[in-house]
């Protein structure tokens, strides 16, 4: 099928599972934020779980389809739009040439994805078609959808699927994490502060990583200063200077000088991904 | 080579990590385990090892656990690491870097040679005497931090950081050493520059040092780095495996 970018929206990428492997050389392994909703996707039009989609953050793109085929979205709870008329969520829609696609955020999410039917022949970086930006540079400029840019895919030479996935759930408030390599430098207070209460998103939070509010202390055992850069992840909580809790996404840092109180599960990561500036969340300690 | 006496804890970091921090005398050795255990568990070639971070003296390990449980990771980690103690293990490879050192690539020339006390053309020939080690590659994508500097070439952050440090910058902060792989902002102190690009996605891989390699740099003058900057990589920069 064909669509064109009428509107590119607030920011609208191609994702996939990202590039693992990487990160040896400063290299995030990226992707899709909800990697849920990246298969759910998927698999609702047929396509393999692991192509790419469009991943729409807050404001959709509008989009006019050239050349018939079947897209559907997931993640965030938005609503597809077409020609004016919402869609009934998790189903593939078959779009005719003519038509127009827009999204209609909701308060429960931050991006959905929308798969679109067929091979997608995307530029690829080390094997991920992915967008990644570092402060002002795009890495693979290719994955990055503007106003007149225009989206071929081809018919896969294969039956589609048919769907047994359930979707998946709505995004959670409450996200898992491990004890990480430092908290036992949490003091008592900050204990309390990290799992007693309701912890909100602030600015500037992105696919590099969200923002907390959450002020914490560590035990001056041993002075930042002294600690040493070490290999972080996707979900690693760590502490700056200024006791701020800030949690890495998929785009974040490889490796970081702060210390890393928490890490948050594989699956809290999709959940973390629907969050906007102003949600609250909470954050509930697994022991081992 | 060398042989070091080194202690190892081996923890669980989340569901899919494992971090191996590593103590030793010098951070020189601390760091040369790191990378020699993280290239004996590359050599495994193992499908269940989804990626390594070598920073310093950790390594952060990703693993697939459908494919490899925790316990049987750090029993294989811990067999590396006995290897380890048994073997001298060679260094990385040695590489030799023009960067220029004057002009419109030292910006912060006056500013260190007030700040250590030391006129330029000494500062440049000390810096180029050394052999520096990348002790890590990231915070972003290619930004490679080099350890070695000695003390006498220690000196602080900028107060208030550049909004624009040119790519292929040569820095110095602390008693760190970095290159920077793109424009970006940055406080650390700028005393040359590399002609040409040490990260570039059309490269295949698309960072041309790994961690653990070794770096010395030789001073160019500004006419020398403009014809340099022109040629293909490969002709402006040599590099020895130790050893030969």
């Amino acid at each position: 099928m064909k669509l064109e970018f009428l509107t590119s929206g607030l920011r609208t990428t191609t994702q996939d599972s990202g590039r693992p492997g990487f990160t040896h050389i400063g290299v995030p392994v990226g992707g899709a934020l909800d990697q849920a909703a990246l298969h759910y996707a998927n698999r609702l039009v047929g396509n393999p779980i692991y192509s790419p989609v469009l991943e729409i953050t807050l404001t959709g793109p509008r989009i006019k389809c050239l050349e018939s085929g079947q897209v559907a979205s997931a993640g965030g709870d938005f609503k597809l739009v077409v020609n004016g008329q919402a869609r009934a969520p998790n189903t593939a829609i078959t779009l005719e040439a003519g038509d127009e696609l827009s999204f209609e955020p909701s308060s429960a999410g931050c991006r959905t994805f929308l798969a679109v039917a067929g091979n997608w022949c995307v530029k690829r970086w080390l094997g991920s078609a992915s967008a990644l930006r570092v402060g002002s540079h795009e890495l693979l400029p290719e994955a990055v959808w503007y106003k007149g840019n225009v989206l071929e895919t081809y018919a896969f030479n294969v039956t589609p699927w048919p769907s047994p996935l359930l979707p998946p759930p709505r995004a959670r408030r409450s996200i898992l994490a491990y004890r990480g390599p430092e908290y036992h430098l949490l003091d008592p207070t900050s204990i309390a502060e990290l799992f007693g209460k309701s912890i909100t998103v602030v600015d500037p939070s992105n696919r590099m990583a969200l923002r907390t509010d959450a002020r914490l202390n560590l035990t001056s055992e041993k002075s930042e200063s002294e600690m040493v850069s070490s290999g972080v992840q996707p979900g690693t909580v760590q502490v700056t200077h200024d006791g701020q809790a800030i949690v890495l996404m998929r785009d974040g840092q490889t490796i970081g000088g702060y210390p890393r109180v928490l890490q948050c599960t594989v699956s809290s990561l999709d959940h973390l991904a629907q969050l906007r500036v102003g949600d609250a969340f909470a954050f509930v300690l697994i022991d081992g | 080579m060398i042989k070091t006496d080194f202690h190892a804890v081996i923890r669980p970091f989340g569901e899919v990590g494992s971090l191996v921090d590593i103590s030793a005398p010098t951070m020189d050795e601390a760091c040369h385990t790191v990378m020699a255990l993280n290239k004996m568990l590359l050599a495994r070639r193992l499908s269940a090892i989804v990626s390594t971070t070598p920073s310093y003296s950790s390594l952060l390990v990703c693993f697939n656990p459908s494919l490899l449980g925790r316990a049987a990771l750090h029993d294989l980690l811990q067999q590396l690491l006995n290897d380890l103690e048994q073997i001298d293990q060679p260094r990385g490879v040695t590489w030799e870097i023009p960067a220029c050192f004057g002009g419109r690539y030292a910006p912060d020339r006056k500013q260190l040679e007030v700040a250590l006390s030391t006129q330029w053309d000494v500062i440049v020939h000390r810096f180029c005497s050394i052999e520096f080690t990348v002790r890590a590659i990231g915070f972003v994508p290619g930004f490679t931090y080099l350890g070695g500097l000695p003390p006498d070439l220690h000196c602080t952050r900028m107060m208030t950081p550049r909004a624009r440090v040119p790519a292929s910058s040569i820095a110095i902060a602390g008693n760190q050493a970095g290159i920077y792989p793109f424009d970006s902002p940055g406080g650390w102190r700028i005393l040359g520059r590399l002609p040409f690009a040490v990260f570039d996605t059309a490269d295949e891989p698309p960072a041309i040092f790994s961690p653990g390699d070794q770096l010395r740099f030789k001073p160019v003058d500004e006419t020398e780095f403009a014809s340099l900057a022109e040629q293909p990589r490969e002709n402006v920069i040599s590099v020895s495996v130790a050893g030969q």
